[in-house]
């Protein structure tokens, strides 16, 4: 038996996840936390970060990093009030950086809150019926899903699930709110009846996706379910499990891996299969290495059958063969759509899903105004997006007048921009190699420009950038994926396709822009002169033999008999 | 050598041993090189029986102390039997039989005695003090008059001995800040009034040996710069700047706690706009101090041009017929004349006056370029012949200008490979406690953080037992926490127990070392009363009087007595040497 992971000793020995957070928050001499506390903080939803760039000055001032924290919010399915909005966008300016980032996983992320303000700002969130309890660490996360804003039943439907999830596998510590909401601590600790004292063995994301849009990017989770419907109505999901995007650089056991369907369950077996994906991580996982972790690998080293086997074990009756379904797109549909309720939809593009005031254009300010003055709901999409949904028709010209007033009306974006996506990265992200989200509205538009020279402007192309090769903006499920190596280097994966069901394959490492430009200018040169009609760059890649065409990554390994 | 040298015995070397107990190191190199120098010269005949001449000093900033040293030992040169002390360690009961004496004492800002001096001006008021009707005695009282108590300790102890019996036989001086300049003759004035030398010398000179002469402002020792870096963001309001500077094994002994001079030049930027307003060829020669040289020399090099004093506004009240100022100079309206020249700068007043001065009158009414002493903030035991600086520069806004002070902005350019002239000015009030085992309270906002980062060093070095508590207190704990990442190591390492930290623009409510004392006041009273010293260092105006309130509140709290209880415990404490001041 290999030794435990420093971070199961720590979940461990936390006492329900309390650790000695308390003592860290009101440690004033430092912005930081004790080196434990920095594990467990993640399982309340924050991130301890530091200002990348400030770093080498700060050491040689004798003053620790710029230590600040990330705070994500807990919002199944994206979706909030016009209050919890406005809450949110006060909180970024009094306590954050004075932006919002809206993540992949839709829901909202606050930067640079200083350790003092951590309680205050997850107060305010209490308030407003919002908090962060495990949206980061080694439980289930915010559970995302996917738009259908014609069928509005359907829609009330999934959300509602997606809720249901979030809920049911919430840890039953009530730490969160003795540490930061000042709740008084009931004698004697709480047992996790789900996840047990030590919670799963690595993070664990669950998405709900409804074809025929897979925006939600299914195959990139632990634990997926695809709406099988019947017109409006819900029949039951299928079941996948085992997607994952994270590996290492330089260490080939570990792989991203697209998810795997399993069956279909009727939709009152959701939570029943969700928990029993969710135990048997918990008791397969890996426990000795976080970076053999993941489900993915849980998966392949148990093999799918066994897996299946014994979660119907679990079951106590087997899973239905899985129904069929298509996906056909993958990106957010932009502009005004009409719901079936007589209700619309707006939704809005937000480059690198960073909202702010910038300039000429006040993103923030009007989605202020817009929360402000109109019966709405808003939804973070899993493109890192906005949409207004449930806007009655009569306010849609006064939308559209707030947006114009504050210079963000919606422009006419090529696809490559439109789609586009980037991680945080530098200066914010521990882990970032290189620049993602800073570097994403330079670089776009270069590539733009040689598909123009192509005469390919109108084509769409998925391109993906992320500072490191953990994945968070999904990179090796785009026609073009950038990953972060080094300052100013990356490795260009090619050949995923344009509805997120195949992985790409590294085609060139370690390359810096001019060489990733030039590369992309004969790519291009070569598709526009020899495609198929109609098709993707990232199937152009596949047939033509640029990208291996094989499996992506190493045959799944299968525990002994 | 031919003959085996013999060790002197038990008895003499303990004899020895007490005496140099406690000596800095500086004195010990230098005492070796004396005992050396005494090995060396014929026998002596005993000594008659001789008066002796007693000079006391009460000194903050070691000018009235160097003034004493060198006159006691011009006397000695002379064969005088002499006895030079700090009025610090100096009792009533000293000054019983006692004949001659001279006394320099400086004063502080606020019109007092220098804080080691206190308790002698107190006992000294007091109506049980002897009659000392056969002291002969002379006082050279030093201030700046610029301040509106200008010399007034020395008054008040000419007014005091007066009053008690004794004799004047040399008129009182008061010398400003051209102290150099006024002392020497009214010291040899004085020393003409001393009985004559009635036996041989009995004193040695000291030997020349390079190791017996410690660095002094005349003769500073060059040191080479290590390093010179930033400890504030650029987002503090104002730069701390950590220098580092090097010097050869041996050439420069001191202790945590004692404080480097520098000798400096006025920098350009300082220069150059007083050369401009003036309209004068920077070359014109001018005279000073009985040397020829060129005006930009000699305020470059020679004269205090970034403070503004006394002496120049007289010049230009009495010169321009100004009305404003010279009611300023009014002794009524000393408060205004303080403010109004810390809120000016020599620039303003040459430019508001720009015809009344010529190059020589200018010249004739700045004062002496001061020395700066600096704490210094390493330890002998850890920084081997290393010396470490904790340099606030000063940049304050006056009069829609911003001023730059000289030496400051001076040492923020040096750059390493660099030297700079120094000598170190030791600091006996603000030692590290002999007894290692003794727990240290060490309170020190701002720069006053500075000799606890040798304190805490050496103390560590040195395996002592007692346990640290640090008060540091800032504006924002990102921008202005002077050596964070140490004192947080430290504490992480268990050499630092304990670390108290007020942040004044950081959050709502505006918190100080005084309020962190006060909020910590049970755990810092065992600690008091468990026998720890207490150190205080940093801002004499604002910081010191909040901070020493709070130690009374908490000894008063502590110990269940009302405030004047507590406050004399906490003078009693400093009368013990186990609470320790150095403000500035």
């Amino acid at each position: 038996m290999a030794t435990l992971s420093e971070v199961e000793r720590i979940k461990a020995a936390s006492d329900g996840l309390r650790g000695s957070l308390a003592l860290s928050l009101d440690d004033a001499p430092t912005a930081g936390l004790r080196e434990d506390d920095q594990q467990l903080i993640k399982l309340h939803g924050i991130y301890q970060q530091d200002d990348r760039d400030q770093r080498e000055a700060r050491r040689q001032r004798k003053l620790e990093p710029a230590y600040s924290f990330m705070i994500r919010v807990r919002l199944p399915a994206g979706i909030c009030s016009t209050g919890q909005w406005l809450t949110m966008d006060a909180l970024a300016s009094e306590h954050g950086d004075g932006s919002l980032k809206l993540t992949t996983r839709q829901t909202f992320e606050l930067q640079g809150v200083i350790k003092e303000s951590l309680r205050p700002t997850l107060q305010a969130m209490d308030r407003a019926l919002l908090d962060a309890i495990a949206a980061c660490g080694d439980v289930n996360r915010n559970v995302i899903a996917g738009a259908a804003p014609d069928r509005p039943a359907l829609q009330a439907r999934l959300q509602a699930d997606a809720v249901a999830l979030s809920e049911h596998f919430l840890p039953a510590t009530r730490a969160y709110h003795e540490i930061f909401l000042g709740a008084e601590r009931v004698a004697g600790g709480e047992p996790e009846p789900i996840y047990g004292p030590t919670y799963l063995p690595r993070k664990f994301k669950t998405v709900i996706a409804v074809p025929p849009r897979n925006d939600v990017d299914l195959y990139a989770h632990d634990l997926g379910f695809v709406a099988i419907c019947e017109g409006d109505e819900l029949l039951g999901y299928n079941l996948c499990v085992g997607g994952g995007m994270g590996t290492s650089h330089g260490e080939p056991s570990t792989y991203p891996r697209v998810a795997t369907v399993l069956g279909f369950l009727p939709a009152t077996q959701l939570l029943p299969v969700a928990e029993a994906v969710v135990t048997l991580q918990r008791d397969h996982g890996d426990r000795s290495n976080r970076k053999q972790a993941r489900l993915k690998y849980t998966l392949d080293r148990l093999g799918t059958d066994h897996f299946l086997a014994l979660l119907n074990e679990r079951l106590g009756e087997a899973l239905q063969p899985a129904r069929p379904y298509a996906f056909s797109e993958r990106g957010d549909a932009f502009g005004w759509q009409a719901a079936g309720d007589g209700r619309w939809w707006l939704t809005l593009r937000i480059e690198g899903g960073r909202l702010r005031d910038a300039g000429e254009q006040r993103a923030r300010s009007a989605l202020r105004e817009i929360a402000s003055r109109f019966d709405l709901r808003l939804r973070i999409t899993p493109n890192q997006n906005l949409s207004l949904i449930d806007v009655r028709d009569t306010d849609r010209a006064a939308i559209d007048a707030v947006l114009e007033g504050h210079g963000c009306a919606p422009q006419a974006l090529s696809p490559l921009r439109r789609d586009a996506l980037a991680c945080v990265a530098l200066p914010l992200c521990p882990l970032a190699m290189a620049e993602a989200e800073r570097w994403l509205p330079q670089f776009a538009p270069r590539v733009e420009a040689l598909l123009a020279q192509h005469g390919l402007a109108d084509e769409s192309v998925g391109l993906r950038i992320t500072g490191c090769p953990n994945g968070c903006a999904r990179p090796y499920l785009a026609e073009i994926g950038l990953i972060g190596k080094a300052p100013g280097r990356y490795n260009l994966l090619l050949g995923g396709d344009r509805v997120g069901e195949r992985l790409n394959a590294l085609y060139r490492e370690s390359l810096d822009e001019p060489a990733i430009l030039a590369e992309l200018d004969q790519l291009f040169g070569r598709w526009a002169a020899e495609r198929h009609s109609g098709e993707g760059f990232g199937d152009f890649t596949r047939r033509t033999g640029l990208v291996d065409g094989s499996s992506p990554h190493p045959a799944p390994r299968r525990e002994p008999a | 050598m031919n003959a085996i040298v013999q060790p002197p015995g038990a008895a003499v070397l303990e004899r020895v041993d007490q005496a140099l107990l406690g000596l800095p190191v500086d004195n010990l190199i230098w005492l070796s090189g004396y005992v050396y120098g005494l090995a060396r010269q014929p026998p002596q005949t005993t000594a008659v029986a001789q008066r002796t001449v007693a000079i006391y000093y009460g000194s903050q900033t070691g000018n009235a102390r160097r003034l004493a040293d060198g006159t006691a030992a011009r006397l000695k040169a002379e064969g005088q039997n002499v006895r030079l002390s700090s009025l610090a360690d100096l009792r009533l009961r000293d000054l019983r039989g006692l004949e001659e004496a001279l006394f320099v004492v400086s004063t502080q800002g606020d019109g007092e005695p220098p804080e080691d001096c206190r308790s002698f001006f107190e006992a000294l008021d007091a109506e049980s003090a002897p009659q000392l009707s056969q002291l002969r005695y002379a006082v050279l009282a030093l201030g700046d008059s610029s301040y509106p108590h200008y010399c007034a300790a020395g008054r008040r102890l000419d007014a005091r001995l007066t009053a008690l019996g004794a004799q004047p036989v040399h008129e009182r001086l008061e010398a400003d800040l051209d102290f150099a300049r006024t002392a020497p003759p009214w010291l040899a004035q004085w020393q003409s009034t001393l009985a004559p030398v009635e036996s041989a010398p009995q004193v040695l000179t000291v030997p020349t040996a390079a190791t017996a002469t410690a660095p002094t402002p005349e003769q500073p020792l060059a040191l080479e710069v290590l390093s010179n870096l930033p400890l504030t963001t650029s987002a503090a309001l104002r730069e701390v700047r950590h220098l580092e500077l090097a010097f050869d094994a041996g050439q420069l002994g001191y202790q945590p706690g004692d404080a480097l001079g520098l000798r400096f030049a006025n920098p350009p930027a300082l220069v150059e706009p007083v050369l401009e307003a003036l309209a004068i060829d920077a070359q014109q020669p001018v005279q000073l101090d009985g040397d020829t040289l060129t005006l930009q020399q000699a305020l470059a090099e020679r004269l205090e041009i970034s403070r503004l004093s006394r002496p120049l506004l007289q010049q230009l009240a009495q010169h321009s017929g100004d009305a404003r100022l010279q009611s300023l100079l009014q002794p009524a309206n000393s408060v205004d004349l303080q403010r109004y020249l810390r809120g000016h700068q020599l620039l303003d007043l040459l430019q508001a006056w720009p015809d009344v001065l010529d190059a020589q009158r200018l010249v004739d009414s700045l004062p002496p370029l001061q020395q700066r002493l600096y704490s210094i903030a390493s330890s002998p035991s850890r920084h081997a012949d290393e010396v470490h600086l904790t340099v606030a520069l000063r940049r304050d806004q006056q009069a829609e200008r911003l001023a730059l002070g000289a030496c400051s902005t001076a040492l923020a350019q040096l750059q390493p490979g660099q030297q700079i002239g120094a000598w170190v000015q030791p600091n006996e009030r603000f030692r590290l406690p002999s007894d290692p085992s003794r727990d240290i309270i060490m309170i020190g906002p701002g720069t006053g953080v500075a000799p606890y980062r040798g304190f805490l060093a050496e103390r560590n070095e040195t395996g002592a037992s007692g346990r640290h508590w640090l008060f540091f207190g800032c504006r924002r704990r990102a921008d202005d926490f002077l050596y964070q990442t140490e004192w947080l190591q430290a504490q992480r390492e268990g050499r630092l127990q304990r670390l108290s930290t007020a942040f004044s623009r950081d959050g709502s409510a505006r918190t100080y070392v005084q309020d962190r004392l006060r909020a910590e006041a049970a755990e810092l009273y065992r600690w008091i009363d468990g026998g720890a010293h207490i150190y205080l260092c940093g801002d004499a105006f604002a910081m010191a009087p909040a901070v020493e309130s709070a130690l009374v509140d908490v000894l008063a709290a502590g110990q269940g007595c009302d405030g004047e209880a507590a406050a004399a415990q906490l003078a009693q404490l400093r009368r013990e040497g186990r609470f320790a001041v150095d403000v500035y």
